[in-house]
């Protein structure tokens, strides 16, 4: 029965000699290290995607409008805000950092500390109160990728005291200016890396071409400036005795 | 010592068919066994630090197949036919009484008839994959096939 258990599992399954797998695709999703969004998607939304019937271009426009989202609420908060600036050096620098969009992504918590978290909620909060009295949003003139938001009225600005007055004790804190600081050192220390490599439109200020360092900051820092130090290391001649 | 990648790799370049066979023969559907077999792989380059070097690198990926099979099985239970490989209406009647068969063993006795005529692995290795002794492999098999020789020699032609 051996041999005829095989013969008739043969016929209900042949064997696939020529069938070849795909190692690449594997190793894209056991160590995302390869850091395009894309390449990143985990499998599972793959075949999520795939099941429905989707493609490469819808998680592409996913990520663009998760991306404008974050701008749009991130830069919409520095505006509004950029009176206050002056007087508080610590937004300054969160400024400067959260009008990065790839802040709002997540970075396995290293790129942003919980009171920059709670910020954007805080944000996200305000702008929504905002909407509900009477203010509108138009895309800037920066290509689309951040929104100014206009309809601003006192009326608008009394009803949302609570969001604005929750926003500006955050701001007060030395939990919230550490983790600013941290946030701009760990963005602008890996774009300015990365701009220094082979991305040469990376820099802390183009963000669409520091797309493809994304999901980890600290650690294309880190990698970065590592495979510097060793270039260095090679390239340079050891002092002499 | 952990298993290094490139170990990994070359098991996944020459043993990809028969990954891929067991695969679809445990979910029933070429794209779910194919997908199974990514997710293995992709589980074992994740966890190949933990893996206890005495055990063998072979049956440690059919295990995570098996596991990986499984899970893809059950996770589309409600689309998918139990043991329903696409094929010609022609080949289907040639096949039916046999895939009958096969459908009907307890799981068990499916995944270790596959492993060891899809994939040729010894009653060793089965064992280490599946996670059974090396004699419950061969019990195992001898009821297999007693019973698909009883279902098939009774089935009408």
């Amino acid at each position: 029965m051996t041999d005829q258990t095989r013969v008739l599992l043969d016929l209900l399954n042949p064997p696939l000699p020529d069938a070849t797998g795909d190692w690449q695709r594997v190793l894209d999703d056991a160590e995302p290290r390869r850091l395009h969004p894309l390449r990143a998607t985990p499998s599972s939304l793959r075949r999520w995607l795939r099941e429905h019937r989707l493609g490469a271009a819808t998680i592409t426009l996913a990520a663009v409008v998760v991306t404008l989202v974050a701008t749009a609420l991130i830069l919409r908060a520095t505006t509004h805000r950029a009176a206050a600036a002056d007087a508080n050096p610590a937004f300054v620098i969160a400024g400067a950092g959260i009008t990065h969009p790839l802040v709002g992504v997540p970075a396995n918590g290293t790129a942003f500390g919980p009171a920059i978290q709670r910020l954007r909620d805080l944000n996200a909060n305000l702008l929504e109160c905002e909407y509900a009295h009477g203010a509108t949003r138009q895309p800037t003139i920066d290509g689309g990728s951040s929104f100014q938001v206009s309809g601003v009225t006192d009326e608008t600005r009394r009803a949302c005291a609570p969001e604005q007055a929750a926003i500006d004790a955050l701001q007060r804190t030395q939990a919230y200016a550490d983790d600013a600081a941290a946030t701009v050192q760990i963005t602008r220390g890996a774009l300015a890396c990365v701009a220094a490599r082979d991305i040469p439109d990376a820099s802390p200020d183009n963000a669409v071409a520091a797309v493809p360092i994304v999901p980890n900051l600290a650690a294309t820092e880190e990698a970065c400036r590592a495979q510097l130090e060793r270039e260095q290391h090679v390239t340079e001649p050891s002092p002499l005795p | 010592v952990p298993v290094s990648l490139a170990e990994i790799e070359r098991i996944y370049r020459t043993r990809f068919p028969q990954f891929l066979r067991v695969a679809i023969a445990l979910t029933g559907d070429r794209d779910l066994g194919r997908d199974a077999v990514h997710e293995a792989f992709v589980k074992a380059i994740q966890s190949r630090q933990t893996l206890r070097r005495a055990a063998s690198v072979d049956a440690w990926l059919w295990r995570i197949l098996v596991n990986s099979a499984r899970t893809e099985s059950r996770r589309t239970s409600r689309h998918a036919r139990p043991f329903a490989i696409e094929s010609s209406a022609e080949e289907q009647a040639e096949v039916g009484a046999i895939r009958e068969a096969v459908a009907a063993l307890p799981e068990r006795q499916r995944t270790i008839l596959f492993l060891r005529y899809y994939a040729d692995l010894d009653y060793e290795a089965i064992a280490e994959a599946v996670g059974v002794a090396r004699g419950t492999v061969a019990a195992t098999l001898h009821a297999a096939r007693a019973t698909l020789k009883e279902r098939l020699t009774e089935a009408p032609r």
